[in-house]
């Protein structure tokens, strides 16, 4: 033991053992080595802020929680133009990209279907930390940027405002993105390979998966939210054209007592203490409507079917187009009717959704849909002669394969130029029981399809509307009628000759955009294998 | 003296008269009589040989027969759905004039139906030029005439059928219908008209051809003058 009186006393008084001496001896080194960094830091910040001019010009905006009403316009980045050159402006977007070196950062800011190019460089008032803020944004924050148009000599192509620029003076962060994100919007937006490569000189693809478990950030692409304003546009010219022809917009029910189209493939719901059915098709109740005299009906509402499809155009859950119209003297009337709308949906589509249509071309390119007015009405033996004369063997009372109907798709396409077309008088063996056969030859039957490159988007037809005739077509095709005893008994009060068919929203704006896959054009798709988001 | 009666009384049935001088044993020998093994067996297969071929040819001639009758009912059934649907694509800038008389001829022999689609590039239907006609059965008619206006095409392009190829020119579907009429049928007395009728054709499409200097159009019209001479119509009638 070393000197007695020198041995420093404890907290108990006793002198300390050795031990404890030691860690004493090392927490007071600790502690000076931690007052003697914090004093470094402290030196450096406090030289730092002295150096700092652009101190109030940037930084992460206190979280908007109403707080106050500035008197400050944001203009929206899609009307950013060479009008507003030299003006200063406030602008909200996300970061869509950026990259910095230490005196500059260059970024692109989005606003859905917009984006510009937004540089600061270090100068008077921005100062080396601002621009080093700014470079460390993470990517899909949302930004609120102050700054000046200024005009660009050189196009700014990877913008869509590609003849202005502005140069920032103050930037704030009102919503911080997490930094890893699982997907780049950038990688998302680039147009598709080839057989579904998934990277090309570096720059990767999202595959459709990776897509749909990261729906939201998928969806803010420029060419998503493209889509889905088109297809907002859809329903729009589809409501707006019944409408004008003295169609009533209705609303038919989804939980049903039994299922309505023939096939087994309906969900069931545990209905209280019974089970219930979620709607194949509106059918029986758009034909309740016209039995109730609404004469020109339309519905726009979800539709279940429980196939097992696992294709690029089936979904579980999609949105159907219905429509059902009492007619005087021959289902044509309904015929052209149908015909027009659509063409009153292309046209309309071709007028006010041009923008849309642009952006979605620069990633999935496709050859614009070509239709010919008043709409090409081919009958069936016609298309089976063409489909004979060109190889395929099928007699004309069979139904069209896919591939067939892909074939016959091209075929029209050659001889008439239109990816638009309609079949008429199909076979009537093919047809639901409820389908009127042609009054001439029973062989036929008043039912149509309807196509769009080559595939089918309606099926429709003349509905029986007399139920004794109708009991009889059912027991032709081994129904028994108990079970549509409901459905025949509609027909009990009188209802007048009627006609109809569905479409499929998604399918529609699929084909006419030429995308591959029917879950680009859903919001959040429903399929045997994906129930989230 | 005395009658006696005769020994015997001659009946030719009672008598057996020798038909053969010498009987000699038969040179020709049945094979399953004799039982030479190898020359029965050869003949077996070839009896074999000889049948199997027989079947296999009346199985020929079945298949063949199979399919003649599968050959005639697609023919048949050309002939039934028979209407036939030409589709002409032109532009409105420059109709196909000649088109409605094309079908004032038609008419005079078959049953034809006109469609008019104006195609999605166009703005311009063109519905003073032909009318589009409604039909609720397209089977009841010969010859459908589909007529659609596009931007594209300077000539208008007839198609028949998708495999076939595409006829260019309006003076090729005046040949097309010529055809269809009968006026090209090869007999030698009609070789004149139809060579001059040719001549004809070729001319109005130098005429027609935007691409034509004016001197070929001049020499053009000139063989045309000559071929009309004073009369109402070429070919006299």
């Amino acid at each position: 033991m070393a000197d007695v009186e020198n041995v420093p006393l404890g907290d108990d008084g006793k002198p300390m053992s050795k031990k404890a001496l030691k860690k004493q001896q090392k927490d007071a080194e600790k502690a000076a080595k931690k007052a003697q960094r914090q004093q470094e830091q402290a030196d450096a910040q406090q030289k730092a802020d002295a150096d700092d001019v652009s101190k109030d010009l940037y930084g992460d905006m206190v979280m908007i929680q109403s707080s106050e009403k500035p008197d400050r316009c944001l203009q929206p980045i899609g009307d950013i133009g060479p009008n507003l050159a030299e003006k200063n402006i406030w602008v909200r977007g996300r970061l869509h990209t950026s990259r910095g070196t230490g005196k500059q950062c260059f970024t692109v800011l989005r606003h859905q279907q917009s984006t510009i190019q937004a540089l600061i460089f270090v100068g008077e008032k921005i100062s080396k930390q601002m621009v080093k803020f700014c470079a460390n944004i993470s990517k899909e924050s949302i930004v609120d940027v102050y700054g000046v148009v200024k005009k660009v000599e050189q196009k700014v192509e990877s913008c869509t405002q590609d003849d202005v620029e502005i140069h920032i003076g103050k930037i704030f962060v009102v919503s911080k993105a997490a930094p890893q994100l699982p997907l780049l919007i950038e990688d998302a937006s680039r147009p598709e390979l080839e057989d579904g490569k998934n990277e090309e000189g570096g720059r990767p693809r999202v595959n459709l998966d990776t897509r749909l478990d990261n729906r939201i950030l998928d969806l803010r692409t420029t060419t998503k939210q493209a889509i889905f304003r088109l297809e907002a546009g859809v329903c729009k010219l589809f409501r707006d054209t019944l409408t004008a022809k003295g169609f009533c917009e209705i609303h038919t029910p989804k939980i049903i007592s039994a299922a309505s189209e023939g096939g087994a493939n309906v969900f069931t719901v545990s209905y209280f203490k019974t089970n219930a059915f979620l709607a194949q098709s509106p059918q029986l109740y758009k034909q309740m409507a016209i039995a109730a005299d609404f004469e020109k009906v339309f519905t726009v509402g979800a539709v279940f079917r429980a196939e097992d499809s696992n294709t690029h155009r089936h979904l579980t859950e999609f949105v159907g187009l219905d429509l059902e119209m009492a007619f005087q003297y021959h289902y044509h009337e309904v015929l052209q009717v149908i015909g027009d709308m659509f063409i009153s949906i292309f046209k309309g589509l071709r007028e006010s959704y041009q923008k849309e249509i642009t952006t979605v071309a620069r990633q999935y390119p496709a050859e614009p849909f070509k239709f010919l007015e008043p709409t090409l009405i081919l009958q069936y033996p016609e298309a089976v002669k063409m489909l004979n004369d060109a190889g395929v063997e099928m007699q004309d009372n069979e139904d069209l394969s896919t591939p067939s109907e892909k074939l016959l798709g091209r075929l029209v396409r050659q001889k008439y130029d239109t990816d638009y077309y309609i079949l008429d008088k199909y076979p009537l063996e093919v047809r639901p029981f409820y389908t009127m056969p042609d009054p001439d030859n029973p062989k036929w039957s008043n039912s149509y399809d309807m196509f769009m490159r080559g595939e089918e988007i309606l099926s429709g037809a003349q509905r029986i509307h007399d139920p004794e005739f109708l009991s009889e077509r059912a027991k032709a095709h081994g129904i028994d009628l108990k079970t549509i005893e409901a459905y025949i008994d509609s027909f009990k009060y009188g209802c007048p000759p009627h006609a109809g068919g569905g479409i499929g929203m998604e399918r529609v704006v699929m084909l006419y955009l030429g995308l591959h896959n029917i879950r680009s054009s859903s919001l959040f798709p429903r399929d045997p294998k994906r129930l989230t988001p | 003296m005395y009658s006696a009666k005769p020994h015997f009384e001659y009946n030719s049935t009672n008598v057996q008269l020798p038909d053969v001088m010498y009987k000699a044993s038969s040179m020709v020998t049945i094979c399953d009589n004799t039982g030479d093994n190898n020359v029965t067996q050869e003949l077996t297969s070839l009896k074999q040989r000889q049948s199997d071929l027989l079947r296999g040819l009346d199985d020929m001639i079945e298949r063949v027969n199979k399919m003649k009758s599968m050959v005639t009912t697609t023919t048949n059934k050309g002939n039934n759905a028979e209407f036939r649907d030409i589709v002409i694509h032109a532009c409105p800038s420059q109709p196909p004039l000649s088109l409605k008389y094309l079908i004032k001829m038609l008419r005079q022999r078959f049953k034809v139906l006109v469609k008019v689609h104006g195609h999605s590039s166009v703005t311009n239907h063109m519905t003073s030029f032909l009318t589009n006609e409604e039909t609720t059965n397209r089977n009841h008619y010969d010859i459908i005439i589909t007529l659609i206006w596009k931007s594209a095409p300077d000539d208008p392009i007839t198609h028949l059928h998708p495999s076939s190829s595409p006829i260019v020119g309006e003076s090729n579907l005046a040949r097309l219908v010529g055809r269809m009429l009968g006026y090209y049928d090869n007999t030698p007395t009609s070789f004149l008209i139809i060579t001059t009728t040719d001549v004809i054709y070729d001319a109005c499409d130098v005429i027609n051809n935007i691409g034509s200097t004016k001197k070929q159009r001049q020499d053009a019209l000139q063989t045309l003058g000559g071929v009309l001479n004073n009369n109402q119509w070429f070919m006299g009638k």
